[in-house]
């Protein structure tokens, strides 16, 4: 019984390590990603597919910038 | 075009970050872009961020893998973007300069106006294959999803709309389409290929976009009959009527085949009083006027084509430098140029005599203003006398150019052109072996033989005949003398008998 119960503690162990080392792994391929690295977890991916928040920041720009004049006299075609 | 809102212009589609729908979304933003990807907020995190990383220099954003050289050791897509015309617009550069001062504070105040009003009109990767170019206020085509081939309507005829998109389109009042658009439904991409538009990767950049060595073409397509077509030749129409045989070499293929197109005229460029940048042109024409090649080249040998009326003008500059463009007369102010409105049919090709001493369809010194004659000295076709002067040596121009048909005499199998009246008023004529090239004609058979000449409107005194009427009149003469002859003999013979 006890040389079974031993075996049994070996083997659970192993299974933790075994599932440690592929949680790393795992954990440092996605954390490598180029999505994970350089654009879910960026703000510009967060803002720029956000059709909200663009509009509200858009607004807000245009409120702040002095408004861009159209060249009243310009005629004819470029 | 109407222009996007501005969160369209930067809206990405969360499909770029899917792998399968695009490569280009693994990359991460600030690679390509810069700025602070940290920052949430939108100041700071714009801060050294580059709007479009492709221009000038795409080496460090495409060129990290577009810059391969191809098999034949070609410098491919980024490799070519230093001689890219997209690029650098050199020619619009290279024609002001030509007619420019060379006073250097006069070119100073010249490159100064050029980079307010002109050079904005530049393209680049990202210009073309993720956005509209910045010149019509850009944003995303797609999402920022790359586009492997531009569409037409949001950058092809953005920046090439007033002129070659509207003729290729149809949309100048009353003049059709591009056949090659309206019949076959064919866009920009399937004559400028991705070779041309990427630049011609010659080590020099070309003078003139015509210098392009990969340029559109009509004959990349349309081969001539019988002549052999190549592995990558695209199929089309072989140019199989006898006109193209004629005309190859002399006239451009628009000549005959393009209709009225777009002429502008006298453009100023200047700042308002709130130093806004403007530009002012005077209406523009739709005209076609066919004028000489200023510059004859093994591919473009023809001596006649179509030439356009480009925008310059002396006080092109005046705001910023009086008097910058000095040498106006080193450059023609018409200049040739490729309609994009092909027809199969035109005015001009209608008839030989529609185009051919048809005067006004030929750019003369009428069409120029006095302070461009100098220049378009080279462009400029000589009048020449109408057809009927021309021919006043037959004995009735009229009748024979309203009559025949002018490749009767002009016939291009003949070393020069029927110019002895024997030659068509004979029993032999040629009218009936080279003209209609059917040798079984002959003025020997009885019937009505020239039946086919009189079909066609061919008028040919003396051989419009039946000749067994000939035969007869023949006989009928010999008749008579043999009965005169006979009557003579019998009162001869009866007066000797009385005596």
């Amino acid at each position: 019984m006890e040389i079974g119960s031993e075996l049994g503690c070996v083997v659970r162990k192993k299974c933790i390590k075994l599932f440690v080392i592929f949680f790393a792994v795992f954990a440092f391929i996605l954390s490598n990603s180029a999505t994970f690295a350089g654009a879910e977890e960026s703000g510009c991916v967060s803002c720029h597919t956000s059709m909200k928040n663009l509009l509200t920041i858009t607004r807000d720009i245009a409120a702040s910038r002095p408004e861009v004049e159209e060249p009243a006299e310009s005629k004819g075609e470029g | 075009m109407a222009p996007l809102e501005p969160y369209e212009k930067v809206l990405v589609d969360t499909d770029f970050l899917d792998e399968d729908e695009d490569v280009h979304g693994q990359v991460s933003c600030e690679k390509c872009h810069g700025g602070n990807p940290e920052s949430n907020d939108y100041m700071t995190a714009h801060e050294g961020m580059l709007k479009d990383p492709t221009y000038p220099d795409p080496s460090k954003t495409c060129g990290e893998c577009h810059a391969m050289d191809d098999e034949g050791g070609h410098p491919e897509i980024t490799g070519k973007n230093k001689t890219n015309l997209h690029v650098t617009l050199a020619p619009f550069k290279n024609k002001i300069y030509l007619r420019a001062s060379s006073d250097p504070c006069v070119r100073d105040k010249i490159d100064s106006a050029m980079g307010t009003h002109c050079s904005a009109c530049h393209s680049s990767c990202g210009q073309c294959h993720v956005s509209r170019p910045a010149s019509v206020e850009g944003g995303f085509i797609e999402g920022h999803l790359f586009q492997k081939t531009p569409p037409v309507d949001t950058n092809c005829t953005s920046c090439h709309g007033s002129r070659v998109g509207k003729e290729f389109h149809g949309e100048n009042e009353g003049i059709p389409a591009d056949v090659h658009h309206s019949k076959h439904g064919l866009s920009c991409k399937e004559c400028h290929s991705g070779d041309e538009m990427h630049g011609s990767g010659m080590g020099t950049e070309p003078f003139d976009r015509y210098e392009v060595a990969n340029r559109a073409s009509c004959e990349d397509c349309h081969k001539m009959a019988g002549s052999e077509k190549g592995e990558d030749d695209k199929q089309a129409k072989d140019l199989v009527h006898p006109d193209h045989a004629i005309h190859q070499g002399k006239v451009s293929c628009q000549v005959c085949h393009s209709v009225p197109y777009k002429n502008c005229y006298s453009c100023h460029v200047g700042k308002d009083q709130s130093s806004v940048p403007y530009f002012e042109t005077e209406p523009s024409k739709m005209d076609f006027k066919i004028g000489l090649n200023p510059k004859t080249t093994e591919d473009r040998p023809e001596k006649y084509v179509t030439v356009r009326h480009v925008p310059i003008s002396p006080g092109l500059f005046d705001f910023y430098a009086k008097d910058a463009l000095t040498n106006m007369d080193k450059a023609p102010t018409w200049k040739f140029a490729t309609p994009h409105n092909v027809q199969l049919k035109t005015p001009q090709n209608e008839t030989c005599l529609a185009c051919h001493g048809n005067n006004k369809l030929f750019l003369t010194k009428k069409d120029l203003e006095s302070w461009e004659v100098k220049a378009n000295k080279d462009v400029v076709v000589p009048l020449k006398p109408a057809p009927s002067v021309r021919h006043n040596w037959l004995e009735q121009p009229e009748l024979h150019l309203q009559k025949m048909d002018c490749l009767t005499c002009h016939n291009p199998s003949l070393q020069s052109p029927i110019r002895d009246c024997q030659q068509c008023h004979s029993e032999d004529s040629v009218l009936l072996t080279t003209a209609e090239g059917t040798p079984e004609y002959s003025l020997t058979n009885w019937g009505f033989t020239n039946k086919e000449i009189i079909e066609k409107g061919n008028y040919v005194v003396g051989s419009n005949r039946i000749p067994a009427l000939d035969v007869f009149g023949i006989l009928l003469i010999l008749l008579t003398f043999a009965g005169c002859a006979i009557h003579g003999t019998l009162r001869f013979i009866s007066r000797r008998r009385k005596w």
